[in-house]
């Protein structure tokens, strides 16, 4: 039953010490042990990195700064600190000026965050004891994705690196207990991620709690920590790797990212002493991984990326990719409309048949990206029920091919195209005499590709 | 790398057993003794390094492990001058001082060295107010130790508010009875009467022991006891 065997593909604590922290040289530690080294590295290379508005070396310049002008969403960080410890998150502004609220709820005011920040340079977070400096910066704005795994803070994606390829990665979620921070040593939950496609696959909560459904926000309930899919993979992925170039002399370390809304893929650290527990959430060993690509020599960022695609890439990833593959379409396609609720058809040729729960109607269609909009036959919008006036969204004066000027009414439509529902917003124009009553304009086409083949 | 150690560290058992006969009993121990040096200090003089190496021993290979190496060596050492029953109460009345100033310091939003200065006020009297008490119940006699257990005690409950304010109450608990269990261990071991006779009679044994002990912890890549159990959970059902 106890098979020790199983044990040697994980990384344990004695070995990375004594094996691959030696990975690491010194120089490259100091840049990536301190915040502010680390944030003028990667500026340097162009890699994003939140907005710093200040720097606290002396009680002086935390005592003369104005605090008050803050607005409602900064964070002050210990340049050294370790584990997420001495952070403090703030949210938005309080009822009064030089008030805030933190990540946490609880309420902040310029007293405490300038004996925050004393405690900091006096040392208190950092390793060691020794005297500090202060970080305050923009906080990022969150990604949408994000937002609903979350109520308390900013979830972000740790990528470990060995020898210039990813090797593992996993999102970490802050939860209540660990007070808006991302460190699974502080409580936070941390979801394995596939390299390959970027889906999550196990969780943990805290360094060793297996977690099996997580609470979202949005949707107010429990969900699976299974199959989300954090947007921007690539790009994740290629920002940890250009890291490396900003830092010299790392070999095996972490990068703590984070997907801002507007500006894509920011780097909030670089850890030169990765935790282990990211081993427990992607059930899978840093260690066998690490010596696949040990001897390997990374020619670029694009070689990087597939070495860890192909060798790291859980079994569904395939699949995925084949579903994400763009779909082939005809000049000519069958599409299936969907029969508002309630509303019976006055078709005689042509069938109701149900898609999932919905009854539709097949209608064949013509592929149009000289148009900007679908459009729909009158007749037809009235005979599946959509040209009701409660449905009528807006109108709007169109221009035909032929130069004639109208106002056409815009509806609402919900209709499949190879199996993939599209919603969407779709004019009624006079189509009695052409051969195809619905035209499907570039707005609904994408994501797919058009065949000129002939039929 | 580790055929080195292993190579040196025989190398050094078999110099050591060829030689030992003549060190054996050794003169110089016994010189010692005679001269006045308490052979109490010296059984806690050689057995120092091998705490150490104790110590070093859980941390690499169990995966238990307290406050660094020193601090779980010192409070042995404290632990066995007062005894371990006194001394876990000395500390527990410590730490229950120190927790307790800290919640009132806490509200003053004091220079962190201040409070830290503060609190060593309140343990101060509150150590005093112990001896005093115990005196009084002769239960548990704490009257007569001498100043190092106690500064011991306070620098392991200092060690605990320390982490929990920087980390968490959780891991400070799990590190503070961490450094206890090793501690105690420790002070059985100190206070073992063959443990003692052997330091007196064969010292060079105990030392290539630590050696030898330490060389082979040192080359450990290997896994720990603890890890097993966390890792348990990593590894995928097929």
């Amino acid at each position: 039953m106890f098979n020790l065997k199983q044990y040697r593909q994980f990384l344990t604590k004695n070995e990375r010490n004594k094996v691959y922290l030696r990975k690491n040289s010194s120089r490259g530690r100091m840049v990536a042990d301190s915040k502010y080294k680390t944030k003028k590295s990667l500026m340097k290379v162009g890699v994003g990195v939140p907005k710093l508005l200040a720097r606290f070396q002396r009680w002086d310049e935390v005592e003369n700064y104005a605090w008050e002008k803050l607005e409602g969403n900064f964070v002050v960080k210990p340049v050294s600190g370790y584990g997420g410890e001495g952070i403090i998150i703030v949210r938005r502004r309080g009822k009064w000026a030089g008030e805030w609220h933190k990540m946490d709820g609880f309420l902040v005011n310029v007293g405490d965050l300038r004996h925050h920040c004393q405690e900091i340079l006096m040392g208190k977070y950092s390793l060691h004891g020794n005297p500090d400096s202060v970080l305050l910066e923009e906080r990022i704005k969150i990604h949408p994705m994000f937002l609903n795994l979350t109520k308390w803070g900013t979830p972000d994606v740790r990528v470990i690196i060995f020898n210039k390829v990813p090797v593992m990665a996993m999102l970490r979620l802050p939860t209540e207990k660990s007070g808006g921070k991302a460190n699974l040593q502080q409580g936070a939950v941390g979801l394995g991620v596939d390299m390959a496609t970027g889906i999550t696959t196990f969780g943990i909560e805290g360094k060793g709690k297996e977690v099996e459904k997580i609470y979202d926000f949005g949707k107010k309930r429990l969900i699976k920590v299974n199959g989300i899919k954090i947007p921007q993979w690539r790009e994740i992925l290629e920002t940890a790797i250009r890291c490396q170039g900003a830092i010299k002399g790392l070999g095996f370390w972490g990068v703590d990212i984070v997907l801002d809304k507007e500006k894509g893929p920011e780097v909030l650290e670089v850890n030169a002493r990765p935790g282990l527990s990211i081993q427990i959430c992607n059930k899978a060993g840093l260690r066998r991984r690490m010596e696949k690509v040990e001897d390997v020599t990374v020619r670029s960022s694009d070689h990087a990326i597939s070495l860890s695609k192909y060798l790291f890439g859980e079994k569904f990833a395939e699949k995925v990719e084949l579903k994400e593959k763009a779909k082939t379409i005809q000049s000519l396609e069958i599409i299936r409309v969907k029969i508002p609720k309630g509303f019976v058809p006055l078709l005689e040729k042509s069938p109701t048949i149900r898609q999932g729960k919905h009854r539709v109607v097949e209608v064949r269609a013509k592929v149009d990206t000289g148009a900007f909009r679908s459009s729909i036959d009158r007749n037809l919008a009235i005979k599946l029920g959509l040209l009701q006036p409660e449905r009528v969204l807006y109108f709007r004066h169109y221009k035909s091919s032929l130069g004639e000027h109208k106002d056409r009414p815009v509806v609402g439509v919900t209709f499949w195209l190879k199996g993939l529902k599209v919603i969407t917003a779709v004019n009624v124009a006079d189509r009695e005499k052409l051969r195809t009553k619905f035209l499907l304009g570039r707005k609904d086409l994408e994501g797919f590709l058009i065949s000129a083949k002939k039929i | 790398m580790k055929k080195i150690a292993t190579i040196l560290s025989l190398f050094l058992v078999l110099y050591f057993w060829s030689v030992s006969p003549i060190l054996a009993q050794s003169k110089v121990i016994e010189r010692a003794i005679t001269n006045g040096v308490e052979a109490k200090t010296i059984v806690m003089l050689l057995l120092l390094p091998l705490l150490a190496t104790l110590v070093s021993v859980m941390h690499y290979i169990l995966g238990v492990s307290g406050y660094g190496i020193f601090v779980p060596t010192m409070i042995a050492v404290a632990l066995s001058a007062t005894g371990i029953a006194g001394g876990l109460i000395l500390f527990g009345a410590i730490l229950m001082i120190s927790i307790l100033s800290n919640l009132i310091l806490k509200r003053l939003k004091l220079h962190f060295w201040p409070v830290r200065a503060l609190g060593l006020v309140f343990i101060s009297v509150g150590v005093f107010g112990l001896m005093v008490i115990s005196t009084g119940l002769k239960m548990v006699d704490i009257s007569n130790i001498s100043i190092f257990p106690v500064l011991f005690m306070i620098l392991l409950a200092e060690e605990f508010t320390r982490t929990q304010l920087v980390k968490s109450k959780k891991e400070a608990i799990k590190l503070t009875l961490g450094t206890l269990g090793l501690a105690i261990l420790g002070a059985v071991l100190m206070g073992w009467q063959g443990v003692a006779e052997v330091v007196l009679r064969y010292p060079e044994a105990i030392i290539v022991v630590t050696v030898v002990i330490n060389l082979m912890v040192g080359n450990y890549t290997g896994i720990r006891l603890t890890e097993i159990k966390r890792f348990r959970k990593a590894i995928r059902k097929k």
